[in-house]
């Protein structure tokens, strides 16, 4: 709570931070918060950007009573043109990901740049964002958690002062006024007079830099709004020297929402000690080391650390293989009833599923609008007006007639679009390759694993297993999960590995089954070390003919990943090559902390 | 990437690091014809930075004053309707103008992007009137689709048609119109958040693959000019206004170089012999090799091509092309190449 307080604080002190994510689950007073911070500050709620809210209302439009008036063109900005120094995008995973990341994409260059129906247009705009995100019900995107300088994560149990205070924000709803804060306005101003004079030692640069390289971060955004948040967070406090705290809450509020890695994978190198030179900055750079080390146990504090070292040490023979399968089973199992908030992330950076589409009939979101054709079966009054507006006053000339004249040229048609329900196609590879080293366990617990996590009632699932003496469908399409448990604990086992087969197999079902279903989507979650022994065509390589096939595997609304059983040491460059060849992710079965990571 | 002005971009000789992707665009501005470039890379690694502070180096070029599409008077089969009447008549004036990068915003309707009825003007006259969209605005000048993954389909389309024939032909509202729209396209996409459709990559004369850099020490300078910038803009691209012009001295020497560079028959070979190798489709590869290779020798002041020349830039070309059978970018090896290349040049 308080995290989430001098989050926000630090957004207002320095210009350059733009975003504020806040996660937690449903009820843990996320937009509680905000909104009493915002009155505080201002005496008012929070601006709130709804869910259903049309881009022309988001970025801007046509002026239509200007027009409607008086026949000038006029431009009318959106919300993002407003002067509200913080707007609140509630539960921003539901906004369709273009419209979040343009919105994000606009607050980071300081300008919104129009293109839509008739208007061309840019303006600035200099606000800042808070949203809330409530993972549970669908992911959001990472590139748009990127840019979002800060996160933090309520937990689910606040404490008992801060139920209170959360009681009292709500309880005052409309009262603000009177909890405006005047210390918090003059702290802020103090600290915006302060932050261009804050110096920021260079090892503390090093230890912010450290830190991403140790969490995989992508790019240099990670990296960038944790400098920032040093600086604001010391200027906050009257200091013009950035010092441990500053960088022990930047870390923690902007490194683990970027993370592709959840722990150290390497020894430390050693340069970095070369450069800190006198006695005086080892002291400080061991105190830096600590901070870093207190975020790491922070982050790993729920999460079997003992199997992480497992999964990372070198794997010499088989005897260690089996008792990382093992550990999986109990991995898999733990993370499942975990919070999502604390779900681990591993070297999984995927925003895979495209769970929206267009055209879906009345029942979707509207997003935008076409001229209409000859059915117009869903008129969007809005654009209509818009797209007639600008000859009203002619028309009004030429008929004589008052009041708004609409032609039948000016009608416009909704375009909506709706998530779709999804066919989760388990391909797995039960061939003898697999099973002499018992890895058929791991892939049970992650289908069902994966299954406990995203199935929803909308969806159906699939499993489709291959070996030399079958390819086919183990449970054709079904919605009902009940059997599949069963199902999967009997997977049968086979002896070699006829994989080319089984792809032209899946693409047919797959096709046709997207033929069928036109609203859905296919995810093929392809399970296999892609050991290919059979070949279609007698003398063929088995594995090039099947790498062949999977490069012209392609289907309109089907995504696939590659997940690679084989564990070894040795990278599996077969499983590597097939999961490029198929244009699909590529995951490694111990890489899977939690099925969240593929699934997203 | 963050700016608080808008006119005031991160200049682009203090940009750390990503010289495959600089290169890639400093050789498309020398030579339009190469085709664009798709920036391929993990979120937050400049490319959308780098991109949008090209305009700083951009040369002038010349056009016919008051065109919309600002028609280069040098370029008699890309003029305009008007300009044609104009030119044939040799009534116009020309002035100079900056190239511009023109960006597309990912939620551009249809109308704005080919243009439409030009509303103010019928209100005025009761006339119809073509008013030019982001093609009109991209003739001429670099097209910049950031996150092109995520375009609608019909959007990609429209750009797809226009990038094929160089024209935008526009049929609705009640208007006929097409006006000339040659611009350089540059997509940037994250494939983490979504592939792109092949048709659409194939149109990319050149593709670069970016990653994160890993070099701490390179980190914390990439952070420190930042907040360099950020705390004085201005003063920050003062520092490096020098550096700034000798490069845009440096693009538009070799604009106008790179005509006069020769193309002998040792080099078409062996280049003829590298799309063999790699069993290129069609003759689209071929040319922007050639392309290539004579920009970037412009772009070193040369008006011979070296092994070099083509050895560096034929990958950024290659990689997303090879794609016969399950090989990728992966596949491709610098050393192969070079060794194909060895036998000719």
């Amino acid at each position: 709570m308080e995290d989430a307080v001098r989050s926000m604080t630090c957004l207002l002190v320095d210009p350059h931070l733009h975003g504020v994510l806040i996660k937690g689950p449903a009820g843990s007073g996320k937009s509680a918060i905000i909104h009493s911070f915002s009155a505080a500050l201002t005496g008012k709620r929070a601006k709130v950007i709804p869910q259903n809210i049309t881009d022309e209302q988001l970025f801007g439009t046509i002026d239509l009573e200007e027009v409607l008036s008086t026949g000038n063109m006029a431009f009318e900005p959106g919300i993002l043109g407003g002067d509200d120094p913080i707007i609140l995008v509630d539960d921003i995973n539901l906004l369709p990901k273009n419209t979040s990341l343009t919105l994000m994409d606009s607050v980071h260059r300081g300008s919104v740049h129009v293109e839509r129906e008739g208007v061309s247009m840019t303006y600035p705009c200099s606000v800042s964002i808070v949203a809330t995100v409530n993972d549970r019900e669908q992911p959001l995107s990472l590139a748009v958690m990127d840019l979002f300088d800060i996160c933090v994560v309520l937990p689910r149990d606040s404490n008992r002062t801060e139920r209170v205070e959360i009681m009292q924000a709500v309880l005052s709803e409309g009262g603000f006024e009177d909890i405006r804060d005047k210390d918090l306005v003059a702290k802020i101003e103090k600290g915006r007079s302060l932050i261009d004079s804050v110096f920021i030692p260079d090892m503390v640069l090093k230890a912010i830099v450290d830190a991403g390289k140790k969490y995989g971060l992508h790019g240099v955004r990670g990296e960038l709004s944790a400098t920032r948040v040093c600086k604001a967070s010391a200027a906050l406090d009257g200091r013009t020297m950035v010092n441990e705290d500053d960088l022990a809450f930047a870390l923690k509020v902007c490194i683990p929402h970027r993370r592709t890695r959840h722990s150290i994978v390497t020894k430390e190198p050693e340069d970095h000690v070369m450069l800190f030179n006198t006695h005086e900055e080892k002291e400080q750079e061991r105190e830096v080391e600590a901070q870093v080390l207190s975020l790491k146990e922070a982050m790993e504090a729920d999460v079997d650390l003992e199997y992480d070292q497992n999964a990372d040490d070198k794997r010499p023979d088989d005897e260690e293989d089996e008792f990382l399968i093992l550990d999986m089973e109990k991995v898999f199992e733990t993370i499942d009833l975990l919070d999502d908030s604390r779900r681990k992330r591993s070297n999984v950076d995927t925003q895979l599923m495209r769970r929206y589409i267009k055209d879906v009939g009345k029942d979707g979101r509207y997003v935008s609008s076409k001229p209409a054709d000859d059915d117009l079966t869903d008129l969007a009054i809005d654009a209509t007006v818009r797209y007639a507006a600008p000859y009203q006053k002619r028309r009004r000339e030429n008929s004589g007639k008052d009041g708004v004249i609409i032609l039948p040229s000016d009608l416009r048609q909704k375009i909506r679009e709706k998530r779709t329900s999804c066919l989760y196609f388990f391909m797995v590879d039960n061939s003898g390759s697999l099973v002499l080293r018992s890895r058929m366990r791991a892939v049970k617990a992650a289908i069902l694993s994966m299954l406990g996590d995203h199935y929803t009632r909308r969806d159906s699932v699939a499993i489709m297993t291959f070996n030399q003496d079958f390819i086919g469908m183990l449970q054709p399409p079904t919605r009902s999960v009940g059997g599949i448990q069963k199902i999967i604990e009997d997977i049968p086992v086979g002896m070699k590995t006829p994989l080319s087969e089984a792809l032209s197999f899946m693409h047919t079902y797959v096709g046709q089954y997207l033929r069928k279903h036109p609203g859905d989507m296919a995810f093929v979650v392809l399970m296999t070390d892609a050991g290919a022994n059979v070949a279609m065509t007698p003398g063929n390589d088995p594995l090039e003919e099947s790498l062949q096939i999977a490069s012209h595997l392609r289907l309109e609304r089907m995504e696939c990943v590659v997940v690679d059983i084989k564990v070894s040491s040795v990278i599996n460059e077969k499983a590597k090559r097939l999961a490029r060849a198929l244009d699909a992710p590529y995951y490694k079965i111990e890489d899977l902390r939690s099925s969240n990571d593929i699934l997203n | 990437m963050s700016d608080g002005d808008v006119s005031l971009q991160f200049p682009f000789v203090r940009i750390v690091g990503q010289e495959e992707m600089k290169r890639a665009l400093l050789l498309n501005i020398i030579d339009p014809g190469i085709g664009g470039v798709l920036l391929r890379g993990e979120k937050g690694t400049a490319k959308s930075t780098t991109v949008r502070s090209l305009e700083q180096i951009l040369p002038k070029v010349s056009c016919i004053s008051g065109c919309q599409f600002h028609c280069n008077p040098d370029k008699v089969r890309d003029l305009c309707e008007d300009c044609k009447k104009k030119v044939a008549e040799g009534g116009f004036e020309t002035t100079m103008r900056n190239m511009r990068v023109v960006e597309l915003p990912l939620n551009a309707t249809e109308d704005r992007i080919s243009g439409s009825l030009d509303i103010e003007h019928i209100l005025r006259t009761g006339e119809r009137k073509y008013e030019g969209g982001v093609l009109a605005q991209a003739n001429g000048n670099l097209l910049y689709v950031d996150e092109v993954n995520l375009l609608d389909d019909h959007i990609v389309d429209l750009l797809l048609d226009s990038a094929a024939m160089g024209r935008n032909f526009v049929e609705r509202e009640g208007i006929s119109y097409s006006h000339p729209a040659r611009f350089v396209l540059i997509g940037s996409m994250n494939p983490e958040e979504g592939t792109l459709r092949p048709q659409l990559m194939d149109r990319f004369g050149m593709c670069v693959e970016i990653s994160t850099e890993s070099d701490p020490n390179i980190k914390i300078e990439v952070i420190k000019r930042r907040l360099a910038f950020d705390a004085d803009p201005a003063g920050f691209m003062a520092e490096c206004q020098k550096e700034t012009d000798d490069l845009r001295e440096r693009i538009a020497k070799a604009k106008a170089l790179v005509n006069k560079v020769k193309v002998t028959d040792k080099v078409l070979l062996a280049i003829a012999m590298v799309s063999v190798h790699y069993k290129m489709e069609g003759h689209r590869a071929d040319i922007a090799m050639i392309r290539a290779a004579k920009a970037n020798a412009a772009l070193e002041g040369r008006e011979e091509i070296t092994f070099k020349d083509i050895s560096t830039t034929a990958p950024l070309i290659l990689r997303h092309r090879i794609k016969s059978g399950p090989f990728e970018e992966a596949s491709f090896r610098q050393s192969e190449l070079d060794n194909v290349l060895r036998g000719y040049i």
